[in-house]
This record gives structure tokens, sequence and C-alpha cells, in this order.
């Protein structure tokens, strides 16, 4: 029955944003921001619809599990320096903060992180939208934002985890600095730096951007907030546990992660994969396949014409994520790179091309959503 | 099998990102020329550099049951260990006693500090960078057939943990450059050429026989030429080369002795003289230059091809005999 549903929503998705093939009538618009709005609320009806009858630790659960669970004991505990919970200094702070605060209004602290991350989302999709809409068309713009909410990993959107909140503020950052307002891009990316570590990676496309532009009052300086948030971190660390760079011995004694060459990286996995365990499909494929796809990708579109600062943000991005020793949830990371949305519309023309791509990462998205809200090693 | 995609993730991964760094550059008018000359010299350089890796991969595998991917990574260990254990254990000592020319173990040991220590991943990028940069420079001062370059019999050194396509790069890069008259650049990239390499003194004549009147520009040469003495008190040795193969090359250069004196030729003629006299200065490939230059001006199609076919072959046999 369920499988049923799944296969006529997403049929439904195709249907929605390809009008033109089915009805073979092009001259009826469509209202192109419903056409959003409806692929939001579709794809994760099928996430929640999912989840009610799949999920193995109940319903709720299963929007907090693995990291989403240490984002709530945060919100309700704050940075402790002793006991259990010393060793979440490796989270960023915005995201729990947040949830701290609307938890002041809602009763529970779960529910806002609900009302945090998927309010996060939709403003995602709908900066993807405007930020697409500045270098191509209408329909591009709608496929972009689609690709963003059907990735195969994008039920972590809905979730209890702080990367719709790290997509949004990458991507408003963007649109501003697209825009020229100076400002906007420091406060935006100082949000950003502060909710992932990833974030301080946005002063890279900044300045390339103000270099590039003709209104240059003060923008640099605007530009130099966004490592702001990366050193009020280091603050936090040297308040709580007494030393400016505590984190990196929590990430390498607890976490079992430490910098390393991403090519040894990719080693270990191509190795982990070779011996057929259950966590390789699950996690080391879908990353090796991320690696090689997104850097052929960005390359591919920056040929084609597709603004170079979104690829000067890409690849320090890529080499960040693959250079963690212990990499297990690369695919969550990738998916908060926006710029393979942007890459791939500019790259795919043919509209049967786009449907296959957007179909197949559908049917993705369902397979590994099945797979997470049933307890497997999808973090 | 994990190893080699490692390798492949890796080198595409840095390919890729300097070539967004070159778009970036010419989009923001620092470096002005042809972007998409450099790229294609570049991911060019990239495939010969795989042929070869393949080639040597092929040669140690041949008659095995089980393919051995251990190998495939101290393939191109084997030829180099010197530089190696200089990267490796850097110091001045090492250095000296190496008896390489310093610019390149340091230019290795400071890019592969940034890659996490992986200084033999870092030399063999550097290297093969620095081909297909100068395979882009060679078509910039020669015309459009700079892929001749790495077609050269010893070119897989030039894909190695080894300074002999660095110290190629900016040989051709002199010889771009003092065409177009850009002196002082000259004078720069001269001393950093014989902070390379040795053999790069030769490049006085032929500089001093295009810009007759820049005699000055002599010093450029002499700096890190007195440098060398303070430093190792002697000059560095190193074995004999292959008499068979010099013997190719004056062969291709003597076909020119008649029709016009290039300053490349003499140079090519110094850097073969000097292999026979002098042991320690045996022939490597910064002779790429002066050959290539001799290939252009054979007006014959099928001489030209055939020679071009030749150099492959050897190119193969060289690589494997040296394996």
């Amino acid at each position: 029955m369920i499988i049923i549903t799944v296969i006529i929503a997403v049929l439904a998705l195709g249907y929605l944003v390809y009008p033109k093939i089915t009805l073979k009538k092009p001259e009826i618009k469509y209202n192109k921001p419903l056409v959003l709005i409806s692929i939001i609320l579709i794809s994760r009806a099928i996430y929640i619809l999912i989840a009610l009858v799949a999920a193995k630790e109940g319903f709720t659960n299963s929007f907090s599990r693995w990291d989403g669970g240490h984002y709530l004991f945060m919100a309700e505990h704050g940075y402790t320096n002793s006991g259990t919970g010393v060793e979440f200094i490796v989270f960023y702070p915005l995201f729990p903060l947040l949830i701290k605060l609307i938890s002041y209004v809602v009763p529970s602290y779960l529910l806002s992180a609900f009302l945090v991350s998927n309010t996060s989302m939709v403003f995602a999709a709908v900066y993807l939208y405007k930020l697409t809409m500045l270098d191509l068309n209408e329909t591009d713009s709608i496929y972009a934002s689609a690709l963003l909410l059907c990735f195969p990993f994008a039920f972590f959107l809905s979730g209890v985890y702080t990367e719709s909140l790290f997509i949004m503020l990458t991507l408003m950052c963007f649109y501003y600095m697209r825009k020229q307002k100076w400002l906007l891009v420091g406060i935006f990316g100082l949000l950003a730096s502060l909710s992932r570590v990833q974030g301080f990676l946005l002063i890279f496309p900044a300045v390339y951007e103000y270099f590039k532009s003709d209104n240059k009052k003060k923008g640099i300086f605007y530009c130099l907030l966004i490592p702001l948030g990366f050193i009020i971190y280091l603050c936090i660390n040297k308040s709580v546990l007494g030393n400016w760079f505590a984190f990196l011995s929590y990430q390498r004694d607890i976490w079992y992660q430490q910098p390393s060459w991403f090519g040894n990286n990719l080693t270990g996995q191509v190795g982990y994969i070779q011996k057929m365990s259950e966590l390789a499909y699950q996690i080391m494929l879908p990353q090796l396949v991320l690696f090689f796809g997104s850097m052929i990708l960005l390359y591919a579109a920056a040929k084609r014409g597709m603004r170079l600062s979104y690829v000067i943000y890409s690849i320090p991005y890529i080499f960040m994520v693959y250079s963690a020793s212990w990499l297990l949830s690369g695919g969550r990371y990738m998916m908060a790179l926006f710029p393979i949305y942007i890459a791939l519309p500019t790259i795919i023309k043919n509209k049967l091309t786009r449907i296959t791509v957007l179909s197949a990462s559908s049917m993705l998205l369902f397979v590994y959503t099945v797979l997470f809200v049933m307890g497997k090693n999808i973090m | 099998m994990g190893e080699i995609i490692g390798f492949a993730g890796s080198s595409l991964a840095v390919l890729l990102s300097l070539c967004i760094l070159i778009f970036a550059l010419s989009e923001l008018k620092i470096f002005r020329g042809e972007t998409a000359v450099l790229n294609s010299s570049i991911f060019y350089s990239f495939g010969i550099m795989s042929i070869c890796l393949i080639l040597s991969f092929i040669y140690y595998n041949v008659g095995t049951k089980n393919i051995n991917t251990e190998l495939f990574k101290t393939i191109l260990g084997k030829i180099n260990s010197p530089m190696n254990t200089l990267t490796a254990n850097f110091s001045i000592n090492a250095l000296k006693s190496s008896g390489f020319m310093p610019l390149y173990p340091i230019l290795v040991k400071i890019l592969g500090r940034l890659c996490y220590g992986q200084y033999e991943f870092t030399a063999i990028m550097l290297s093969t960078v620095s081909m297909g940069m100068s395979v882009y420079y060679f078509s910039l001062a020669y015309g459009k057939q700079g892929w001749l370059l790495p077609l050269f019999p010893l070119a897989f050194t030039g894909f190695m943990a080894l300074p002999y396509s660095l110290s190629l790069l900016f040989t051709v890069m002199i010889f771009y450059y003092i065409k177009r008259e850009k002196y002082a650049f000259t004078f720069i990239l001269c001393i950093l050429l014989l902070l390379t390499d040795i053999r790069g003194v030769f490049i006085i004549v032929p500089m001093l026989m295009i810009a007759q009147k820049k005699i000055w520009l002599i010093f450029g040469a002499l700096i890190p030429f007195a440098f060398l003495f303070l430093f190792y008190g002697s000059l560095p040795e190193a074995e004999i080369s292959n008499v068979l193969f010099m013997m190719l090359c004056i062969g291709v250069l003597a076909i020119f002795k008649d029709k016009q004196i290039k300053a490349e030729l003499i140079y090519g003629i110094l850097l073969i003289i000097a292999g026979v006299i002098f042991p320690f200065m045996r022939i490597n490939l910064l002779l790429a230059l002066p050959v290539t230059v001799a290939l252009l001006k054979i007006d014959n199609t099928y001489l030209k091809y055939f020679t071009v076919f030749t150099s492959c072959i050897l190119l193969a046999y060289m690589l494997i005999s040296a394996l």
C-alpha cells in the first residue's frame, strides 16, 4: 500500500515539474511558486508517511537519531565541562541555541527543533529558486529546488540536524553576494560559520565576488565578519574547557576524527566496499560516488558558464569534508553543497534526462529514508 | 584497487581545482593568457603520465596470477630513492649528500606539508603540472605544436618525483619571455632555473645570442653558480648516461647544421657536449626543448611523424628499462 502511494507521489512530482510533456499544451501557464510549494509538501508528506509506518523506535524518535539526539541534549543543557555531554563540544552552537529560543514558545524541544529545521528547509528551497533565477530561467530554478528536496539524503533536512539551517544561511549569503549587499553577506556568513565548521569557507567566494563587483564601498570589511563565527566557536572552547582548540582532542579521542589526506580516505573506503560489508552500501559507496560525481559536475558546469564563485566555495568544501579520517556522514555533508543543484540544470538541457535524474534521485531518497527510519547505519 | 582509486581521485581533484583557479585568475584579470590552452595542456600531460603509469603497471604484473597493487605505489618511488629519502627526512646535510639542487625539494617539502605529508604524491603532481605548463609555454613560443614535448624519450622522468620537468618549465619560459623582451623577468627565471638544475648554466649562451646588448643578464646565471660552490663545496656527481641515446639526439640536431644556427640548437649541443665530457652532467629532460624545436623545422611530413613515432617507442623502451 505504502509503495503504491509513494510511486503515485513520485509520478505526481515529475508530472508537476514537467507539465508540458504530459499535457502537450505549452500555452497553459502554471504558477511556478505554487509548484515549488507542492514539491515541498509532497516530498515531506512521503517522509512522514514512511516514518509513521516503518519506524522501528517510534515515530518521533525517527526524527532525532544519531546526532539529532545530541543536538536536543545540547539545547536542554548547553555546553557542559564535565560528565555526559562534554564530548558535544564538537558541535556548533547556532542550531541548539535556536531550539532553545523556540522552546520558550512551544512545549517540547523536539517540536521546536522540528520547526526550526523545516522552516529553514522551506526558506532554503525558496532562496535556491531565487539564486538560480539570477542566471537561469524559471523551469531550471524549479528543477534546482526539486533536486535539493529529492536528494537521496534529503530526509535529514526535516530531522533534528543542522544541515537545513546551514544550507539556508549559505544560500542567503550567496544571494546577497550576487546582489552586492555586503552587510547582509557578513551577517549571514557569520551565522553560517556558527552553524557548521564549513561556514567560514564562505570568505573565499565573498572576496572573489567583491573584487569582481562594481559596488565596492566598505564591502571587504563586512566580508571579514564571516570568519568571526569560527573565532566565536574557539572562544566557547576556551571558556568551557579552558583550551582554544579543545574540540580537536575530543574529535580525536571520542569521535575518531582527525585531519588526513583525502586520498587515504578514498583508499580506505574502497577497501570497505571490497569487503562487501553492510556498512559499505549504506555509507561508503554513496560517499565515493558523490566525491567523483560532484568534482566532475562542478568542472563541467564551470566550463558551461556557471558562476565561478560557487565552484570556488565548493572545492575547499569537498576537500574539507573528505579530509576526515573516519568519514561516516559524507552523504549528509555533501547534501549541504548547494552548487551541485545549480550545476545539474546548467549542464542537462534535455527534458527526458532531467526527469530520469530526478526520478532516480527520488527512488534513492525513498530507499534511504526507509533504511534510516528502520534504524540502519545512515548518519 | 583502493590505492589506484585514491591516487586517481586525489590527482583529479588537484587538477580540477587548479583549472578552477586558472579560470578564477583569468576572470579577475590577474592572469592574462589562453586559459583553455593551458587547461588542456595540463590535462594532456596528465594523460601521458597515466599512460606511463599503466605501462609500468602492466610490466610489473605480466606473468603473475595475482595483481600486485602494492607495486603500483612504489613504481614511481623505485627510480628516485634519493629524492624520496630527501623529502621524508629533509635537512641541509641530506640535501648535500643527495646531489640535487635545493629548489625542488624545498617546494615539495612546503607543498607536502599542506597535503598532510603526502610527499610522493605532491612531487608527482608538481612535476606533472610543470610538464603541462611547459607544453603551454612551448605552444605560445613556437606555434601550437607543444604536444610533441612530452613525447621526448626521456619524458617519463618528467612525471616522477624528480626536478627535471620544473627545470624544463623554467627553460621554456626563459625562451618565451626573452622573445617578448621582458628581461627583468627572465633574470629572475634564470636564478630559479639554476637553483633547480645545474645544467641550466648553459642558458647564458643562447640568452646572449638573442639579447646581445643585455650583458648584465649573465649575472642572473652567475649568482646561483657562486651559491653552488659555497653550498656544496664542489659539484655533485652522478653516473654516465646512455651513449646510444645521445647519438640519436646529436643526429637529430646535425640535420640542421647547414640551415641556420639557432640559439636553441646551440643550447642543445652544449648540453650534449657537457654530458659527454662531465659524467655528472648526463643527458636529461632539458634536451627536450632543443630537440623538439628541431623537430618542428622538419619540412617532410613523413620524416617528421616517423621521428615522433620512433621517439614514442624509445619513450616506452626507456621507461621499462629504467624500471
